[in-house]
C-alpha cells in the first residue's frame, strides 16, 4: 500500500517523503512522540504541499490527485493491486525490493494509465484543449496523450477541432 | 507567509491498538509534541487504503503519517 502510494504521488508531482509509514507499539510513548516530533520538523522543512522543491503549483496538484483518488477505485486497478498482493503471498517475497520492482512493474503502469485517461476527460470537460496544455497539466509526455486522445477519437469521445480537443456530446 | 510560521497539517492514520495507544500513554505521562497531526484512529493498519492516503493529499494536508 505504501509503496504504490508512493510511486503515485511521485507520478503526480508530490515528494513522496511526504507519506510515512512508522510503528510505534502500546507500551513506546516516548518513541511516539520522538517519531512524530521529527516527522513534524521533516515536513515543515519541506514546506507547503505544493511549494516544496520540484512540486508543481497546487492547481496542478490538485487535478493530478483528484484524478488520482478516482483512478484507485477503478476496478481495473483494484484488480491489479489485489493479483500483485496475491502473487506476493504465494511467492512469500516480502522484501523492500521486491515490492517497490513489483508494483512498479504490475500496479503502477495501470494505475498511471487510469489516472491519465480520467485527468484528461476532466480537463477536456473545462473546454477545448491543446496537447500542450495538457502536457503541463497531466505531467505526461506528449506521445502519451496523443495515444489517449486518439483513442477517445476511436471512440468517438472526442474530436480535434483544430483549435484543441473538445469532448463529444457533453 | 514565511517557513518559521509555516504550520504543516498533517493527518494521522492511527492503528487503535498501537500507534494510538502510544499517543495515549504519551499523553498520561504528559510528553510534549507538536500539536499538527490530526488523527483518524483506525481499527489495523491494514485497514488504510491508497485512497484514503491519496484523499489527505487531494484535501490539501501537507503530510500523511501512518501509524501501526
Amino acid at each position: 500500500m505504501a509503496e504504490t502510494c508512493r510511486q503515485v504521488l511521485k507520478d503526480c508531482g508530490v515528494n513522496p517523503e511526504r507519506l510515512a509509514l512508522e510503528w510505534a507499539s502500546a507500551a513506546e510513548g516516548p518513541r511516539f512522540v520522538e517519531l512524530i516530533t521529527d516527522y513534524v520538523r521533516r515536513i515543515t522543512a519541506l514546506g507547503p504541499l505544493g511549494e516544496g522543491a520540484g512540486e508543481p503549483g497546487w492547481d496542478v496538484l490538485a487535478t493530478r490527485l483528484e484524478a488520482a483518488v478516482k483512478a484507485a477505485g477503478v476496478p481495473k486497478v483494484r484488480t491489479a493491486y489485489g493479483t500483485f498482493a496475491k502473487k506476493m503471498h504465494q511467492e512469500g517475497h516480502y522484501t523492500g525490493d521486491a515490492i517497490e520492482d513489483g508494483v512498479s512493474s504490475k500496479v503502477f503502469p495501470t494505475f498511471r494509465q487510469e489516472r491519465l485517461l480520467l485527468e484528461v476527460r476532466d480537463c477536456l470537460r473545462e473546454g477545448p484543449k491543446a496537447i500542450s496544455d495538457l502536457v503541463v497539466v497531466t505531467g505526461a509526455g506528449e506521445e502519451e496523450l496523443s495515444g489517449i486522445l486518439s483513442a477517445f477519437e476511436k471512440k468517438g469521445l472526442a474530436s480535434d477541432t483544430g483549435s484543441g480537443w473538445v469532448l463529444k456530446g457533453e | 507567509m514565511s517557513k518559521t510560521q509555516f504550520k504543516p497539517r498533517i493527518l494521522g492514520f492511527f492503528c487503535h491498538w498501537c500507534c494510538y495507544a502510544a499517543a495515549d500513554a504519551a499523553g498520561v505521562a504528559r510528553y510534549q509534541y507538536p500539536p499538527n497531526v490530526r488523527v483518524v484512529r483506525v481499527l489495523c493498519t491494514g485497514r488504510i487504503d491508497v485512497r484514503f492516503v491519496l484523499e489527505a493529499f487531494r484535501c490539501g494536508s501537507d503530510g500523511v503519517f501512518t501509524g501501526g
